[in-house]
């Protein structure tokens, strides 16, 4: 006769797994290996501040506002077993009732001591919780210039998805001025107003 | 105590209460199977998986819709021996410009009144709103905040549809919220009007 019969031996494993996973959370939590900070400037690409409205018209004539949410200074503070690095990140959320939209905007740091090193990210909050799509360019990319309303920035980053599902095709966000237009796919658009 | 007659009458009254609880439950199989035939056509045309959204403020947008029938086949039994099937259909739809999903479904619970359309809309908020309605087509019993009326030769989008449910969510607040719902036989729901007044019109592709 078998020592162990075969489900005492699912039994151990089992207990031997959960000893091993809890083990990691044994000891105390992991170390702050290093925070990327955000400078000033990278700071300041996130242009908006809390309650602000901002005034859009769609390619058709409509007229509507896009309200600015948050406007925060956070960072990720992640605690777990392993050792981890501090995000920081500023956000602002946009959103408008008529057309719907909701957008998130984060800019962050993605070195420790590179201040050129950030990333700004659009992420495209939908009706449904799988209506999400992110848009992320890194400002050392190249910016282009646009014209808006008889001015021209030259500070334009565009975004594009690749997704053919999702009804945002490109997004132009402005250094200075933040979010400019959303274009979609079906060829409609809105933009900023002055 | 009682007398002799009394308690006659006492256990007369005992014993037909005793009889009419054991009488056998029969539901009116030709009804139902008469109103199945009629109300069965209300059903979503599940070959229809795409609408064009336009409205009044000109914003558009395509829309994946997913209409789905079911069968439970033999479901609902009687004391007669009768046998009746339970049938399903629904219709999800979400909007990506529009802050709304809405559900709407047609059940036949194989009862009397067992034909029944119900609609569920979910505005988003910071939390979620959720509003619903139902209409019983044999009674004609509806819901009393969001009640559904059944209309004919309705035109929408130039176009007149000779049966249609109209759905009035008049618990709604916001401009952006749904007002009024038009749901047209197979097709669904067609029109959809704001509280604001904007319409917005859900065509076949």
């Amino acid at each position: 006769m078998h020592l162990f019969s075969i489900r005492s031996l699912f039994v151990l494993l089992f207990a031997g797994n959960f000893l091993l996973f809890q083990n990691c959370c044994w000891r105390n939590s992991g170390d702050l290996l290093e925070t990327y900070r955000l400078t000033q400037e990278q700071r300041e690409l996130i242009v908006y501040e809390q309650e602000q409205e901002l005034s859009f018209v769609h390619s058709q004539g409509y007229l509507f506002d896009l309200q600015v949410f948050t406007d925060e200074d956070r960072t990720n503070d992640r605690e777990g077993c392993e050792d981890y690095n501090r995000f920081e990140f500023k956000e602002a959320v946009l959103r408008s009732e008529l057309p719907f939209f909701k957008l998130r905007l984060r800019v962050f740091a993605t070195s420790p001591d590179s201040e050129n090193d950030a990333v700004v990210s659009i992420t495209a909050i939908g009706v449904s919780p799988s209506q999400v799509k992110n848009y992320f360019f890194r400002i050392d990319e190249n910016p282009i210039s646009i014209d808006l309303n008889g001015e021209t920035l030259s500070d334009v980053f565009v975004y594009e998805s690749f997704n053919e599902e999702f009804y945002i095709s490109t997004i132009f966000y402005s250094a200075s001025i933040g979010l400019i237009k959303l274009e979609f796919l079906n060829g409609e658009y809105v933009e900023l107003q002055n | 105590m009682w007398s002799f007659k009394t308690s006659c009458k006492i256990l007369l009254v005992v014993g037909l209460l005793s009889l009419s609880g054991c009488k056998d439950y029969c539901m009116d199989s030709v009804f139902i199977e008469a109103y199945s035939e009629k109300f069965n056509s209300w059903f979503l045309d599940t070959t229809i998986t795409q609408k064009s959204v336009s409205s009044s403020i000109g914003v558009s947008e395509e829309i994946n819709v997913d209409f789905q029938f079911r069968d439970y086949g033999d479901s609902v039994w009687d004391d007669c021996d009768n046998v009746f099937q339970r049938l399903e259909s629904k219709g999800d739809y979400t909007f990506n410009v529009f802050k709304f999903i809405l559900r709407i479904q047609f059940d036949n619970f194989g009862e009397e009144d067992g034909f029944e359309f119900s609609v569920s809309y979910d505005h988003f908020r910071n939390l979620r709103n959720l509003y619903q309605s139902n209409y019983r087509f044999v009674s004609e019993k509806t819901n009393t905040v969001n009640p559904i009326k059944r209309l004919t030769n309705v035109e929408i989008g130039n176009q007149f549809f000779e049966e249609v449910l109209e759905v009035n969510f008049n618990a709604t607040q916001l401009a952006s919220e749904i007002k009024t719902l038009y749901v047209v036989k197979e097709l669904g729901i067609a029109q959809i009007i704001l509280n604001n007044g904007t319409e917005i019109q859900l065509l076949q592709n």
